[in-house]
This record gives structure tokens, C-alpha cells and sequence, in this order.
């Protein structure tokens, strides 16, 4: 082998490894040494303390209840989406398939924010109601409850079940529901006899990845709930920022590492059963089509209550942020470039906008040569680096962005202040996506075109550019917008270790919802509504570039 | 060896210890000549055509390409040709940008290379196809394109790995011929991997037959056939009947070799000196004799066969006929061809001699 090449491919082996090693490794292994040895030597004293507390317990508890509470309402309203997805053709659906991207892309401050100016106490479901019955009291009380948390977790999770099950359900072929159908089965008794124990492997392993979101909430649960809901998350930070007790934060990301490491390792069992290579048909086949009046309105009454979930709360904050008093202004969006003194900024809010572009831009670039020299490790026949690689690549996936700015914060030492760790983080939350979106469009890739390439005399960097690339070049589009709209959004790491003078987007909307005054709040609708509207361009870009059968 | 182009001396390959692919080969190949590397699947004949390309690097062994060291010479300035079996067609470019592609890494101009491609694709009877998608073309169509993309930088060598191998049996034997026509009138280098003997033999100048990763026979394709060095390649072949021999004795200037098709020994014609044993006796599906013919090689010494016709199959010009052979310890089976005019019944008894000039005297 030339010894270039050589270089070459062991910095494309090393760097991920390192990267990876640095800045995800050691910092969970400081968590973990910090509750099992906080002084250097093994203590459990520390961590029975916190055990013998009923609040841990009691934390833990809501935490999980609120999570089967949430993944139970998605499925809810999320399986008849998936079957009317996979069995119904009707007009525009291919629109509405593409709205259910928007929940993968959309900043959790930013559905904070929409979700209070739809069915907030000054939202506007509520002002309607009162103007129109002459209430003095705004009719729908949500805000602080259960009821908004569990709504904004169905907002982000009905996707998931309407895109694995339903995906996987359209993809089934009907030739066994007509092999059931000639055996006698019809009717409710064929779904359940031969449909559903085909999809059950599907619905577990979307009910599971809706419990794992659900259980490491963060943004939805502080912003939404208040002062009243803690999930293991939002504990974690309180003890961290707010009480600077690291080694009782320390000891609760340990326990919810535990049990959401558990949790993956059946998802991807369940996972595996799943994608079992049962006879499928190509999804170009079309469905029937609604016949009967009352199936349509079935259809239709489900579609809409889908649309109404995901796009009125974001409709109802753009419109908000243009708006006082029922007329159009756009006082707000000026505002966001004014220093005042009574502001909770300290500096213009625009700057916000700059710093969260920075950094994203950073952590896009980081991620995309991390996630892709990795994505080339991990499609190379297995070795030790793979197979090290491999689980390493997805665990972040499975662990909590504020678990891993606790991590920063504990093992980064005088780094831990540094503006470049805040990319870093956003890196490490995003390369996953990057890996995960780069390893199919590799995979996809005919070694014999190098091949054939070399022979007509094409070097290696030259086959690279006009081989790999040109079916890369998606790829590289998809996971790069995916990263910059993670990096953009990304909330609970950079709460923990972004210095305050630096604030990025979400962390202003964030400081600006929980203040008083009007301007704060209207300032905070502003820039959410920029925030989304960046997203609504990377959510664009991902549909239209997406590969088919990519999905997360 | 002063005229031959390419020269492979004693190359050596493994994969890992127990998946040997070549165990020291050796071939010259002359200017203009077609050399079709036969054999069965996992010989090894793939490899060696990789390595000549440059894919892959032998463990022990030289190649010389005009008298040059090969074995500093990346793949991609051999400037060589390859046609792989799937095709490897870009399936970004179109039809005259895969066609373009070497042209662009040789450093061609935009008009030149224009030119060429036009030039390209007619020569393949593709003309007007060149702004096609690849996907729009039929299974030949593109076998005509990855053609025309690796003769289009004038490679000083041509490799064919199973260029026909995706093509469906009608397409495969009109395009032999075609392939052979083209490649003679261009007078190409060729180096050509099939492991179909009958595509070997139409489409080569020599055949190389390979074998667990060593050269077993190699010559023209009509002496090949006509003189197979042992077993193997008489079976590899085609020959159906290839069958033990317990011992062999000699009277009268014929050899006679007793099987167990009969207790009288067959004759088959001296052959100077007797191959090395165990031997194998091959009967040419022609060597069938009935009615006076198998009277008159009786009276020769040839012994009279009798058998059961068990399937009777038309193939065109000739019928062919398998018959159970009566008599034997073990089930016997020979499968002969014979003329249309003959009358042959399936299911009916038939008695038969061999012609002893059908029948060859060959190590296992």
C-alpha cells in the first residue's frame, strides 16, 4: 500500500476513535467515577444517601409514568394514522407524509413556545374563547399540568409510530392478508389473526424508542411543566446549575443511564426482529382507496386532528410574533437588535442569532468529518475498529444531551468554560444522525465502480470524487442539514456548559419565556419563529434529498 | 518468449491460509492474441485477472507488461482495459459520459473526446444512445457500453471478467461471435475470464484451463478438445462419458483396457507410451455403433453392449440418447448423440459396440 494511503486511512480509523474516546468516553466515565468514588477511592456512601431519599425515588417514578402515560397517548393517536398511511390513498398525501418530518427537526424551546401562544393562558385558543363567551378567566388551564407535557410529547412522537409502523405496515404483502382472506379470516378476526402479529414487532420497537424520548425529556418538561415536574433529566440539571450538588447529579444521570442503556439493548433486539425480511412488496403499489362515506370521515376526522397537532402550534407562533393586539407589527422582530437595560439579554438579541449560527456551522462541520470517516470505518468488512465503533456510534443516541454537558462539565476541567466545547457537544449529539443517514448511501455503493474507475485511470482521490461523491453528495446534504438544525435547537448540553454572555438562540427564548413583560415575551415568539423558519428550510432539504428507506 | 506482450511468471495468491486462490502461475501472452482463462468457479482464473489489472497484488511472482515490471505500476496507470461481469456502469453519468470517463482521466480535450464517444458507441451499434440514462437500457445494451467505455482509451490490454455472464443464454451465443469479430478487427491484447467452456472455445485464440488455482491445459481451442490432458478437463469440456479403467493390456498394436462396462476389454488405439495411472477411458458421444457398424468392430474384438434407451431428448440437428447399460455391478450410464435418420425408441432395448477411434485413454 502507498504510504499516503496508509496516512490516510489510519487518521480515518484514528480520528473517530480518539474523538470519540476524548469527548463521550471519559467524560461518562468521570460521572461514573464521581458517584461510585467521588474522593478516589470506591465510596458508596454518596449514592446510598441518595438512594435512602424518597426524592430520587419519586423522581424516578414520574419520570416513568409520565413516559408510558406519553407513549400511550402517541400510539393512541399515532397507530390509526400508521394504518390510514398504509392503506388509504387520499389527496395530498404525500404533503402530509412530509409534514411528519417537522417534529424531527423542530427545537424544543421552539414547540415550548408554540405550544403557549396556541393553549397557553394568554394563548390564543384561550383569547378566542373568552372574547367569544365573555369569560373573565381563560377557559383551557394546561399550562404547568400533565396534560401539556403529554400533548407536546404526542407532538413529537406520533411521527415516529406514524413513520416505522406505518412504513412498515405499507410495505407488508397484501398477498398474505388475501392468503388469510382464502383460509376464511376476514374482517377484525384476519387483522388480528394475520396483520397484527406481523406488526407487532414494528409497534414494540416504536413504542419503544417513544419511551426512551419520552424518559430523557428535558426541553418540553422545564419549559411547559414549570417549577411542579421534574423528570430524571430536568433533575439532573437543577442539582447540577441550580444546587451545584454534582455528585447527586451525577449519581441520577448513572441511574438513567442504566436503565436507558437497558431499554436500547431490547429496542435493538426488537428492532432486528422487526426489519426480519418477511416477503415485502415495493411501495410504489397503491392502496385501496376509501370507499364508504363513513370511512372517509373517519379518515378525514384523523387526518385532521394529525394536521391540527402539528402545525397549529406553529402556525399559532408565527402568527403571535407578528401581531399585538390583533394588529400586524413587526415590533418585535426590531426589538431583537436592541439593547435595553430591563431586558433579560444583557446584550442584543441578534447576537444570539449569530453565536447559535457560529456554532452550528462548527458543529456541522465537525460532525459531518467525524460521522463520515466513521460511516467509512463502520462499511469496511468487521475489524476491532468496527466492531469498537460500532455501539460507540449510537450510544449517544441513548444518552441524554444533559448527561453529556454534566459529563463536560465534571471531566473537562479548566476546558469546561471554553466556547469550542459547546460545538463539540452539539457534534457528539449529532454525528449519530450523520453516521446513521452516510452508512446506507456507502453500503449503497458498488466497490466494483471504484474498480472500474481505477482501471480507466482514475487515481484515488479522483475516484473518490468522481465515484463516491456523486452518490454521497445526497448524503452529505441530508446529514449536513440535519446536524445544523440539531446544533441550532440543541438545548439541554449547551444549558449546562455555554457561558451566559454567549447565549444561543434557544437559550434566550428559553430566558425570555420565563420573564415578565410583554417585549420578553414577544422577543422570545420573534426568535422562535426565526429559529423554525431555519428548520422549515432543513426540513425542506432533507425531504426533498432524503434517500428512500432512511429512517430513525 | 521475445514477442509476448504480457508475461506472468510463477504468481502465488492466498486470501488466508486455508483459501489459497493461486498456486504458481505462469502465462505468456503473445500481441493480438484472445487468451480465455477456463475453469471452474473459486480456480482462481478472477484472481489472476485482478492482479494483472492491478487490484489485487500477488504474494510471490512477477508480472512483465512489454519487458516492464509491472509491480510499481498502480492500477490506474497500467492503462489497461477491464469490462467487469455486472458492468460497473456509473450510474450517475449518462451513457457517453460512462463511455467519456477514461478519456477525461487521460487528459483528452472536450472535442476530441466528443469524437471518440461518437466513434465509441457506433462501433458498438449504440450511435444516438449516448445521453441515455443507464437504466434505460436493456441487459445487452449495457454490456455494449461497458464494452465501448474500456475500448475507448485504447488499452494496450483488454480484460473480460464473465463479460456475457449476465446475459441470458440467446444473447450470450449471438454475442460471442460478434465479441470475437470486433476484438480480431481492432487486433486487441485480450485476456477473457468465463468459466462456459462452449464461450471459451468460440471465443479464444488459446484456452487456459484452470484448476485449484493452477494451469492445467492450456492450446488452441480445436486441440484442446480434441487432445484433454486428463479427467478434468475432458469432463470441463463437455465429454459425458468419462469412465474408470481397472487395467489395461496390449496385443496386436491396440490396447485394450478392461472397465466395467463389459468383461471383454474395449480396444482403443495404441498410444506411445501409456499415460500414467490410475487412468480414465473417455467415449466421445459420437463413438455409438449399431446394427452392421457394431457387427463389424465386433469382429475387431470390440464386445457387443447391450442397454436400455432411458432418455431420449432432440437437440436440433442430432437426438441424443442416454442408455442404461445391462449387465453391470454398478448402475452404468452413456449418454451418445446420434443422427436424426437414426431410429431410437426411449424405453427400448438396444445392443451397441464403441468405436474404438472414439475412445481416448487419459490419466484420472
Amino acid at each position: 500500500m502507498h504510504p499516503v494511503t496508509r496516512i490516510v486511512r489510519g487518521t480515518i480509523v484514528l480520528f473517530p476513535l480518539l474523538f470519540l474516546a476524548i469527548f463521550f468516553v471519559y467524560p461518562l466515565a468521570a460521572i461514573l467515577r464521581l458517584s461510585l468514588a467521588p474522593e478516589g477511592v470506591p465510596a458508596l456512601q454518596p449514592v446510598w444517601e441518595a438512594a435512602r431519599s424518597g426524592a430520587v425515588w419519586r423522581i424516578l417514578w414520574f419520570t416513568t409514568w409520565q413516559a408510558l402515560a406519553s407513549t400511550a397517548l402517541t400510539m393512541a393517536l399515532g397507530l390509526p394514522l400508521a394504518a390510514i398511511f398504509a392503506r388509504y390513498t387520499f389527496p395530498g398525501k404525500s404533503a402530509l407524509r412530509a409534514l411528519t418530518t417537522i417534529p424531527f427537526v423542530m427545537p424544543t424551546v421552539v414547540v415550548g413556545a408554540a405550544f403557549t401562544t396556541l393553549i397557553g393562558p394568554t394563548g390564543i385558543i384561550n383569547n378566542w374563547l373568552r372574547g367569544g363567551l365573555g369569560l373573565a378567566e381563560p377557559p383551557i388551564q394546561l399550562m404547568n399540568t400533565i396534560w401539556i407535557i403529554l400533548l407536546a410529547h404526542a407532538f413529537y412522537n406520533v411521527s415516529v409510530v406514524v413513520r416505522t409502523v406505518g412504513g412498515f405496515w405499507e410495505a407488508l404483502n397484501p398477498a398474505l392478508g388475501e392468503a388469510g382472506q382464502v383460509l376464511g379470516a376476514h374482517g377484525l378476526r384476519l387483522f388480528r389473526t394475520v396483520t397484527l402479529p406481523l406488526l407487532m414487532p414494528s409497534i414494540t420497537a416504536a413504542g419503544m424508542l417513544v419511551f426512551l424520548f419520552c424518559f430523557t425529556s428535558f426541553g418540553v418538561i422545564l419549559i411547559l411543566g414549570g417549577l411542579r415536574f421534574a423528570t430524571l433529566e430536568v433533575e439532573i440539571y437543577r442539582q447540577a446549575v441550580n444546587l451545584f450538588n454534582l455528585p447527586v447529579a451525577a449519581f441520577l444521570s448513572l441511574l438513567q443511564m442504566v436503565i436507558t442503556f437497558a431499554v436500547m439493548a431490547v429496542y435493538t433486539r426488537v428492532q432486528a426482529r422487526a426489519s426480519l425480511p418477511l416477503e415485502m412488496r415495493p411501495r410504489a403499489h397503491a392502496p385501496c382507496h376509501s370507499g364508504k362515506l363513513l370511512h372517509r370521515i373517519v379518515v378525514g376526522a384523523l387526518l385532521l386532528v394529525m394536521v391540527l397537532l402539528l402545525v397549529a402550534p406553529l402556525l399559532a407562533l408565527a402568527w403571535r410574533s407578528f401581531t399585538l393586539g390583533g394588529h400586524f407589527t413587526l415590533d418585535y422582530y426590531r426589538e431583537l437588535a436592541v439593547n435595553r437595560r430591563q431586558s433579560a439579554f444583557f446584550a442584543p438579541p441578534v447576537t444570539a442569532i449569530r453565536n447559535s449560527l457560529i456554532y452550528a456551522s462548527a458543529a456541522t462541520l465537525l460532525s459531518l468529518l467525524l460521522g463520515v470517516s466513521g460511516a467509512y470505518v463502520l462499511a469496511r468488512p468487521r475489524t476491532l475498529a468496527t466492531a469498537i465503533l460500532d455501539p460507540l456510534f449510537l450510544l449517544p443516541l441513548g444518552t441524554s444531551a444533559v448527561t453529556l454537558g454534566l459529563g463536560y462539565i465534571v471531566a473537562m476541567g479548566a476546558w469546561r468554560t471554553s466556547l469550542w466545547l459547546v460545538p463539540v457537544a452539539h457534534t457528539m449529539i449529532a454525528t449519530p444522525f450523520v453516521v446513521r443517514t452516510f452508512l446506507p448511501a456507502l453500503r449503497s455503493l458498488d466497490p466494483h465502480l471504484r474498480e472500474a474507475a481505477a482501471v480507466l485511470g482514475a487515481g484515488p482521490l479522483r475516484t473518490w470524487w468522481e465515484v463516491d461523491m456523486p452518490v454521497l453528495r445526497r448524503a452529505l446534504l441530508v446529514s449536513a442539514a440535519f446536524a445544523f438544525t440539531i446544533s441550532l435547537g440543541e438545548f439541554g448540553a449547551t444549558l449546562l456548559i455555554n457561558r451566559p454572555d454567549r447565549p444561543t438562540m434557544p437559550m434566550v427564548i428559553y430566558r425570555a419565556l420565563g420573564q415578565p413583560g410583554m417585549l420578553n415575551y414577544g422577543q422570545a415568539l420573534a426568535m422562535s419563529t426565526i429559529l423554525m423558519v431555519v428548520c422549515m428550510v432543513a426540513l425542506l432539504l432533507i425531504e426533498r434529498f432524503r434517500l428512500p428507506g432512511e429512517e430513525f | 518468449m521475445s514477442d509476448s506482450l504480457l508475461v506472468i511468471e510463477d504468481v502465488h495468491k492466498s486470501y488466508a491460509p486455508a483459501l489459497v486462490a493461486l498456486r504458481g502461475v505462469s502465462l505468456a501472452v503473445v500481441r493480438g492474441e484472445i487468451v480465455c482463462l477456463l475453469g471452474p468457479s473459486g480456480c482462481g482464473k478472477t484472481t489472476l485477472l485482478r492482479i494483472v489489472a492491478g487490484l489485487e497484488l500477488p504474494d510471490s511472482g512477477r508480472l512483465l507488461f512489454a519487458g516492464r515490471d509491472l509491480a510499481a505500476v498502480p492500477v490506474y496507470q497500467r492503462g489497461f482495459g477491464l469490462m467487469f461481469q455486472e458492468f460497473a456502469l456509473f450510474p450517475d453519468k449518462s451513457v457517453a459520459q460512462n463511455v467519456a470517463f477514461g478519456l477525461r482521466m487521460a487528459g483528452w480535450s472536450a472535442a476530441e473526446i466528443g469524437k471518440r464517444v461518437d466513434e465509441m458507441l457506433a462501433l458498438v451499434n449504440l450511435g444516438g444512445y449516448g445521453g441515455r440514462s443507464i437504466f434505460d437500457l436493456s441487459g445487452g445494451e449495457r454490456q455494449r457500453v461497458a464494452l465501448a467505455r474500456s475500448l475507448a482509451p485504447s488499452p494496450a490490454l483488454l480484460m473480460l471478467d464473465e463479460p456475457l455472464g449476465s446475459l441470458d443464454r440467446a444473447l450470450r451465443e449471438s454475442l460471442m461471435d460478434e465479441l470475437r469479430t470486433l476484438l480480431k478487427r481492432l487486433a486487441l491484447t485480450a485476456l477473457y475470464v468465463t468459466h462456459d467452456q462452449q464461450e471459451a472455445l468460440s471465443v479464444a485464440d488459446r484456452v487456459v484451463l484452470m484448476n485449484e488455482g493452477r494451469i492445467v491445459q492450456q492450446g488452441p481451442p480445436q486441440v484442446l478438445y480434441d487432445t484433454p490432458a486428463n479427467a478434468f478437463v475432458a469432463r470441463f469440456l463437455g465429454y459425458a462419458n468419462v469412465l474408470p479403467v481397472a487395467s489395461v493390456g496390449r496385443a496386436d498394436g491396440m490396447v485394450f483396457v478392461q472397465t466395467a462396462l463389459s468383461v471383454r476389454p474395449l480396444p482403443v488405439p495404441s498410444s506411445e507410451p501409456l499415460p500414467a495411472q490410475p487412468l480414465v477411458i473417455v467415449v466421445r458421444a459420437t463413438a455409438m455403433l449399431l446394427g452392421d457398424d457394431a457387427g463389424r468392430a465386433a469382429l475387431q474384438g470390440a464386445p457387443l453392449l447391450e442397454g436400455v434407451i432411458t432418455k431420449l431428448g432432440f437437440r436440433g440437428g442430432h437426438q441424443r440418447a442416454e442408455i442404461a447399460v445391462s449387465h453391470t455391478a454398478t448402475p452404468m450410464d452413456l449418454t451418445f448423440e446420434a443422427p436424426l435418420t437414426t431410429p431410437l425408441v426411449e424405453g427400448a432395448p438396444i445392443t451397441f459396440a464403441l468405436d474404438p477411434a472414439g475412445c481416448m485413454l487419459l490419466p484420472a
